[in-house]
C-alpha cells in the first residue's frame, strides 16, 4: 500500500495529502493521532493518486459544471448582490465504515424514538410536565409549542415522520447529537445531488468503494407518505411539496425534490381549502390532495389559527387535518421538538419514556432556569457556550471563555437572575477534515454532519449516508450553509457489493408507463408558462423593431433620408406606447439624436415598453417554473440575466439587441423543438401566439396612425421588421406593393410571421386545453373561433378595392384586437388562480 | 341564583362579495361550579358549508365554520341559556400573602400548580416586565393577602383609567393603555394580568358577558350589551378567583364566562380569514337577558 508509512506519503510530492494540517484540538477525519491516514482512506487516496494532478483538475471543472449545470444553488438571506449562490461540494466524501455507521444507527434510531414519544407526549397526556421531568416553564415557554395541535397526535406509533439530527465529534473522536431538525429539515435534496454528482465525476472509485446507496431512504419516505392518506377520492396518492417560494433558501431543493419524488411542487396560492379538505388549484380543476410534504414553517402554515398574516399557508389547514381529510409531513406542531432547552432533559426524558441511557448522547446541555442545572454549569462556566433559551432566527452565542472578568461577572449575574432566558451546551469542536482547494492541496476545516430519519411501519429508517458540511472558516465555532460553508458527501463503505436502486428503476410490478403527468398541472404553473411566452415573445419582437430602425438610421443597410427616419422612430413609439417620445412637441432634437431615447426603450428596465423590462418580467416568470424548465432553457434564460451595458452609441445598441434575439429565439426554439406537446405546452404555445398577434395589429395600428399606408419605405421596413423580405422578394422579386405585403403579413398562413398563422394556431391550441364544464363548448373556445372568423370573413382584396382602404382597414384590426382581448381574459378566467385578497377579521371584546 | 338568556349577534356586511371564508368562534358558555350551561347553539346566515364544534387546549368550547357561497353578508347569531349562582364574597375568602402564592407557583405543589404555571409566563397580548410589575407592587405590598391585593388592583384600575370605546384597536400595545390611561375592557384584563404576572402570580384572561341595568325608570334596550372580558388569579390551593376592573369588583352572578385562556388571542368571540369581500363593516350586538 502507498499510504503505509509517513515517509512515504512525504517523499511524494504530487500527493494531496503532503502539507494537510488537521485542526489542533479536533479529531481529524483523515489522519490518526500518529499522522497515518486512517485505513477506510486509504482506497480514495490512491485512486486520488492514480487519476493524478491534471486529472484531478479536470474532474474538478466536470464536477462544477454538473452544479451548474443542475442549477443547484442555494439562497442566501440579506446579501444584496449575490443572493443565490452554487451549491459547494468538495471533490473528497466524508467516509464512515459500515461498523462505525452501524452503531451510530442505533443511537440515532433510539433518538427518533425519544422525539416521538416526546411530540406526542407534549400533544396529549402532558406526562413529562405532571411527572415533573421537565420545568413547566420549558415547555409553556417553548417556541414552536402549537396549542392548536393539542390531542391531535394519537393514533399512529409514530408521528414525527421525517426528521434531522446534526452530529459533531468531540476531541476524542465519539460522535454527539448537536441538534435535530424537525419541522421542515433540508438537506436530503442537497445529499441526493451530492451523490449523483460525485458518482458521475468519480465512476469507478465510487463502484469499486462499495458505497451504501441513499436512493432506499427516498424509497421509503415515498411509501411511508403513501401509507398516510386518508378519506380520499384519489385512485393515486395525490402529494404535493409545499414550498414558500423562489426566495426561500433552499428552493432548489424543493424543486429538486418534488421532481425525483414524483410530487407537484405548491406554493401557498396553489392550495384552497374547501369542505374541509385541501385542493390543489390546477388547469383542470380542484383537484384533492391527501398529503403535503412541507417545507414552510410551522407558524406561516395556517393564517386562521396561527401566525395571521401570513400569505404562506393555507387557511383551514388545521382544521382539514383535525378532520383527518389531509396528513401534513411533519406535523403542524413538530417544530418544538427543536428547542435546546427540550434538549437539556432529553437523556432524563429517555430514561421516563423508555427506562433507558441515550446510546448517542446529546452535546452536554443544561437549562439555565433549572437550579440544579444551573449550578452544574456555574461550577466551570468557562467549559460552555451560553446560548439563548428560545431558537430563534438572530442568537448570540457567548464564549464565557472569551470574556474578561467583568464581562464574566456580568454574565454570571444575568444567569442567576433571568437563568429561564439561557442554555449552556459543552463546546463540541466538530472534526478536522480536508478539504481539496483549488490546487489539489489539502486544507482542514471542520466538521459536522446531518443525518435523515423516517419513520416506516417498522420503525424509524436512518438514511445511509447524509449531508457533511465544512468550513474552512476556522475561527468561526459553528458550521451553516448561510455563513458560506461547502458540504460533502458522505459514503458509507459496505462490506458486501451494493446493488443499484432509484427511483427512476423499481421493479417490474412497480412500473407504470404514464403518458400523462402524474396530477394536473397547478394553475400557477399554467398561468407563469402563459406570461413567460408572452414577455419572451413581447421582447423579441421590440428587439426586432429596435434593430431594424437602428439599422435603417446607421445606414447598415439602404441609405434612408431624415423623413424617413423621423417616420420610423414615431412608429416606435406609437409600437412601445412610451409617449411622447419622438411623438412630442419638442422632438426634433430626440429625432435628430435618438440615442438617448433608443437607450432607454432598450435598457431601462423601469420603462414598461422597453426590452430590458419585458427581459426581466419573463425571467421573473421562470423563476415560478424552474420545476418546468429544461436545463438547456434554464441556462439561455440565465445568459439575458446579466446587467447589459447601457450603450449610447447606435452601433453598439445594435449588436446588443442582435445578441438578445438570438437567445430569444433559441428560447422559442428550444419550447417548439424539446417540450411534449402536454398542457404546459399549449400555454405556452397560446402566450406566444396571442402575443405575437397583438404585436402585429400594434404596428399596423400604428402605421395607420401615421397615415402611411401607401409609403414604400415604411412598407418595405413593414417587411423587414417582420423578417419575411426574403419570403417576399422570392415571390414578388423587388416591386413592393403594399397590398401584397399586406397579404403576405395579414392572410399567408404558411408564413410564421403573419398574423393568419397565429390565428390558425391559436385556433388549434384551444381546444387541446382541457375541459373545463363537460357539455358545454367552452368559453375559451367560442373566443378563438369568434376571433379566427372575424379575420376569415374579411378579404384583403375587398379592403383595396375600396376608396379608402385606411376607413375600411382600421376599424377591422380593432375588432381583431378586440378579439383577442376577450380571449385573453377567457383563459385567464378560466384556468389561472385568481388570487383574491385575503383578509383577517375579528371582533374585540367591549 | 341568576337566569339568563343570552343573545350575541355579529354582522359583517361587506362591499364586494366574498368568495369564502372560514372562521372560529367562542360564543359556548361552560358548566362549572358557579354557572350551569343549559343549552346553547349558533346559526351562520347563510348557510355554512362547514360547522364543527370542538374543545381546545385549555377546555373551552368552539365552533369551527366555513361560509364557501359567495355572500355579501355574514350573521353569527349565538344564543344560550344559562344559570349562574352567587359566589362568596371575595373579601370573605381567607388567602395567604402574595409572595407566599408566588413562591409556591416557583415550586409547584400538585397539578393545579402546574397547570397554573403556564399563565405566568408572558403571552402574545400581554408583555412582562419591570413596568407593569413597579405598577403591581403600588397595590402589592409586602405580605398583602393575595386576593385582597387583586380586588384593590381591579378597583385602581376602575378609579384611575378611563372606559372609552372604540379607543384601542386589537393592536394596540398595552404600554400605550398604560400611559393613556384610557382602553376598553379587554385593555383593563390584559394590564391586570401583565401586573399580576410581571410579579409571578399566575393570571387568565376570562371572556363572558355581563348583564347590565339601564337607567332609573327606563326600560332596558335589546341588544344594547357587549361581549366583556377580565381577569382571574390563581391562589394555589384554592382555585381561580375573577375581577372585573371594567366595572372595579370580583364578579357576581351576573357575570356568565365563556371561555379562559392566557389573553385575548386564545379566546376571540369572532375571528376569521376571508377572500375578497372588499371594506366591511361589523355591527355587534349582544342581549343579557334575565329571566324571571
Amino acid at each position: 500500500m502507498l499510504y503505509d508509512t509517513v515517509m512515504s506519503v512525504e517523499n511524494r510530492p504530487t500527493s494531496p495529502i503532503q502539507g494537510y494540517t488537521p485542526i489542533e484540538g479536533s479529531y481529524d477525519e483523515l489522519l490518526d493521532a500518529k499522522g497515518f491516514p486512517r485505513e477506510k482512506y486509504k482506497f480514495i487516496l490512491n485512486s486520488y493518486e492514480e487519476i493524478g494532478e491534471t486529472e484531478m483538475a479536470l474532474r474538478r471543472k466536470e464536477l462544477t459544471r454538473l452544479l451548474r449545470e443542475n442549477g443547484v444553488t442555494y439562497n442566501v438571506y440579506g446579501s444584496a448582490e449575490e443572493t443565490e449562490r452554487l451549491w459547494s461540494l468538495d471533490l473528497m466524501p466524508f467516509l464512515m465504515e459500515s461498523s462505525e455507521f452501524s452503531s451510530l444507527e442505533r443511537g440515532l434510531l433510539q433518538r427518533g424514538e425519544l422525539l416521538n414519544a416526546l411530540f406526542k407526549d407534549l400533544y396529549g397526556a402532558r406526562r413529562l410536565l405532571f411527572d415533573r421531568i421537565v420545568p413547566p416553564e420549558v415547555v409553556y415557554a417553548a417556541q414552536g409549542f402549537l396549542r392548536q395541535c393539542h390531542n391531535l397526535y394519537q393514533t399512529r406509533d409514530r408521528e414525527l415522520l421525517f426528521f434531522s439530527s446534526d452530529l459533531a465529534r468531540r476531541a476524542d473522536g465519539t460522535f454527539v447529537v448537536i441538534g435535530d431538525r424537525a419541522q421542515a429539515p433540508s438537506g436530503t435534496g442537497y445529499s441526493l445531488e451530492n451523490r449523483i454528482v460525485l458518482s458521475r465525476v468519480f465512476p469507478s472509485l465510487y463502484r469499486d468503494s462499495e458505497v451504501h446507496r441513499v436512493a432506499i431512504f427516498f424509497r421509503s419516505l415515498r411509501k411511508t407518505l403513501a401509507t398516510l392518506v386518508r378519506n380520499s377520492p384519489n385512485q393515486e396518492p395525490v402529494v404535493v411539496l409545499l414550498t414558500p417560494g423562489p426566495e426561500n433558501e433552499t428552493y432548489f431543493e424543493h424543486v429538486y425534490l418534488a421532481g425525483y419524488l414524483g410530487y407537484t411542487l405548491a406554493q401557498a396560492t396553489d392550495l384552497t381549502v374547501r369542505n374541509n379538505r385541501v385542493f390543489i388549484k390546477t388547469v383542470e380543476g380542484h383537484q384533492q390532495v391527501d398529503v403535503i410534504f412541507r417545507r414552510t414553517d410551522d407558524l406561516f402554515l395556517d393564517p386562521l389559527e396561527l401566525k395571521g398574516d401570513s400569505l404562506l399557508g393555507v387557511p383551514g389547514l388545521i382544521e382539514a387535518v383535525r378532520s383527518g381529510n389531509v396528513s401534513v409531513v411533519n406535523p403542524l406542531g413538530s417544530a418544538v421538538l427543536e428547542n435546546r432547552s427540550l434538549m437539556a432533559y432529553f437523556p432524563a426524558l429517555c430514561k421516563f419514556y423508555f427506562g433507558e441511557e441515550l446510546i448517542l448522547p446529546n452535546t452536554e446541555t443544561y437549562y439555565l432556569g433549572d437550579a440544579q442545572h444551573r449550578s452544574e454549569v456555574m461550577q466551570n462556566l468557562t467549559r460552555f457556550v451560553v446560548k439563548p433559551s428560545a431558537r430563534t432566527g438572530n442568537t448570540r452565542h457567548i464564549y464565557p471563555a472569551q470574556l474578561g472578568r467583568d464581562g464574566l461577572a456580568e454574565l454570571t449575574a444575568r444567569i442567576q437572575a433571568q437563568g429561564e432566558n439561557y442554555i449552556a451546551q459543552e463546546i463540541v469542536p466538530g472534526s478536522s477534515i480536508p478539504v481539496l482547494d483549488q490546487n489539489n492541496r489539502m486544507v482542514a476545516g471542520k466538521c459536522v454532519i446531518r443525518t435523515f430519519q423516517v419513520a416506516t411501519e417498522s420503525g424509524y429508517q436512518v438514511m445511509p449516508g447524509g449531508l457533511a458540511r465544512v468550513s474552512t472558516r476556522t475561527d468561526e465555532l459553528i458550521v451553516t450553509n448561510q455563513s458560506g460553508a461547502g458540504s460533502k458527501d458522505i459514503w458509507i463503505l459496505a462490506s458486501e457489493p451494493q446493488k443499484d436502486v432509484s427511483l427512476l428503476r423499481q421493479n417490474a410490478a412497480e412500473t407504470r408507463i404514464s403518458r400523462k403527468s402524474s396530477g394536473g398541472v397547478p394553475s400557477r404553473i399554467a398561468d407563469n408558462i402563459f406570461w413567460m411566452a408572452r414577455y419572451a415573445e413581447r421582447a423579441e419582437n421590440l428587439s426586432r423593431l429596435l434593430k431594424n430602425v437602428i439599422a435603417r438610421i446607421t445606414q447598415i443597410e439602404d441609405s434612408a433620408g431624415a423623413e424617413d427616419i423621423a417616420k420610423l422612430l414615431k412608429m416606435v413609439t406609437h409600437v412601445t406606447a412610451e409617449y411622447p417620445g419622438f411623438l412630442g412637441d419638442d422632438a426634433a432634437d430626440l429625432l435628430q439624436r435618438p440615442e438617448k431615447e433608443l437607450n432607454r426603450l432598450i435598457y431601462d428596465s423601469s420603462t414598461h415598453g422597453s426590452v430590458r423590462y419585458n427581459i426581466l418580467a419573463l425571467i421573473r416568470a421562470s423563476r415560478n417554473l424552474r420545476e418546468s424548465l429544461s436545463d438547456d432553457m434554464r441556462r439561455v434564460i440565465s445568459q439575458l440575466e446579466a446587467p447589459p451595458y447601457a450603450s449610447m452609441v447606435l452601433s453598439v445598441q445594435h449588436a446588443h439587441l442582435f445578441d438578445v434575439v438570438i437567445y430569444l429565439s433559441s428560447i422559442s426554439g428550444l419550447s417548439q423543438e424539446n417540450m411534449s406537446r402536454e398542457v404546459g405546452w399549449h400555454f405556452l404555445e397560446l402566450g406566444r401566439r396571442i402575443e405575437r398577434a397583438t404585436f402585429s395589429l400594434r404596428i399596423l395600428k400604428a402605421y395607420l396612425a401615421l397615415g402611411n399606408l401607401y409609403d414604400k419605405f415604411m412598407v418595405e421596413n413593414l417587411l423587414n421588421i417582420n423578417d419575411i423580405r426574403i419570403t417576399y422578394t422570392r415571390r414578388y422579386r423587388h416591386r413592393i406593393e403594399t397590398d401584397s405585403v399586406l397579404d403576405i403579413l395579414l392572410y399567408d398562413e404558411t408564413n410564421p410571421r403573419s398574423l393568419g398563422y397565429q390565428l390558425a394556431r391559436i385556433r388549434d391550441a384551444v381546444p387541446m386545453l382541457p375541459a373545463r364544464n363537460e357539455g358545454s363548448r367552452p368559453a375559451t373556445e367560442k373566443a378563438a373561433l369568434k376571433l379566427y372568423t372575424a379575420y376569415r370573413v374579411t378579404d384583403i382584396r375587398e379592403i383595396f378595392s375600396t376608396e379608402n382602404a385606411n376607413e375600411r382597414l382600421g376599424p377591422w384590426l380593432d375588432t381583431l384586437s378586440a378579439g383577442i382581448e376577450e380571449l385573453h381574459r377567457s383563459i385567464t378566467e378560466t384556468y389561472f388562480t385568481y388570487v383574491e385578497e385575503q383578509v383577517r377579521i375579528g371582533e374585540m371584546n367591549g | 341564583m341568576a337566569e339568563y338568556e343570552v343573545t350575541h349577534t355579529t354582522r359583517y356586511n361587506y362591499s364586494e362579495k366574498v368568495g369564502h371564508c372560514l372562521n372560529i368562534a367562542y360564543l359556548t358558555p361552560q358548566s362549572d361550579n358557579r354557572q350551569t350551561c343549559k343549552s346553547s347553539s349558533v346559526f351562520v346566515n347563510p348557510y355554512p358549508t362547514i360547522l364543527n364544534q370542538h374543545q381546545d387546549y385549555f377546555g373551552n368550547k368552539y365552533y369551527y365554520f366555513s361560509v364557501e357561497d359567495a355572500h355579501s353578508s355574514l350573521e353569527v347569531i349565538g344564543k344560550t341559556h344559562v344559570v349562574t349562582v352567587p359566589l362568596t364574597p371575595v373579601e370573605d375568602v381567607f388567602s395567604p400573602p402574595w409572595e407566599n402564592a408566588a413562591a409556591t407557583l416557583r415550586s409547584p405543589q400538585s397539578e393545579a400548580d402546574i397547570r397554573a404555571q403556564e399563565f405566568i409566563l408572558p403571552s402574545p397580548f400581554v408583555p412582562v416586565s419591570d413596568l407593569f410589575a413597579n405598577f403591581a407592587r403600588e397595590t402589592f405590598t409586602p405580605q398583602k393577602p393575595v386576593l385582597a391585593a387583586a380586588l384593590e388592583l381591579t378597583r385602581r384600575i376602575y378609579a384611575e383609567f378611563k372606559y372609552q370605546q372604540k379607543s384601542t384597536n386589537i393592536l394596540t400595545p398595552l404600554t400605550e393603555v398604560y400611559q393613556k390611561r384610557t382602553g376598553v375592557c379587554q385593555d383593563f384584563a390584559h394590564l391586570c394580568i401583565a401586573a399580576l404576572r410581571s410579579i409571578g402570580l399566575a393570571a387568565q384572561y376570562t371572556s363572558g358577558y355581563i348583564e347590565t341595568f339601564p337607567p332609573k325608570d327606563q326600560p332596558k334596550l335589546r341588544g344594547s350589551d357587549a361581549s366583556h372580558a377580565w381577569f382571574s388569579v390563581y391562589v394555589p390551593g384554592q382555585g381561580w378567583f375573577d375581577f372585573d376592573p371594567t366595572n372595579g369588583k370580583a364578579i357576581g352572578e351576573e357575570f356568565i364566562v365563556t371561555a379562559r385562556g392566557r389573553d385575548f388571542g386564545d379566546v376571540s368571540p369572532l375571528k376569521g380569514i376571508l377572500f375578497g369581500g372588499g371594506k366591511h363593516t361589523l355591527k355587534v350586538e349582544v342581549d343579557v337577558h334575565r329571566i324571571d
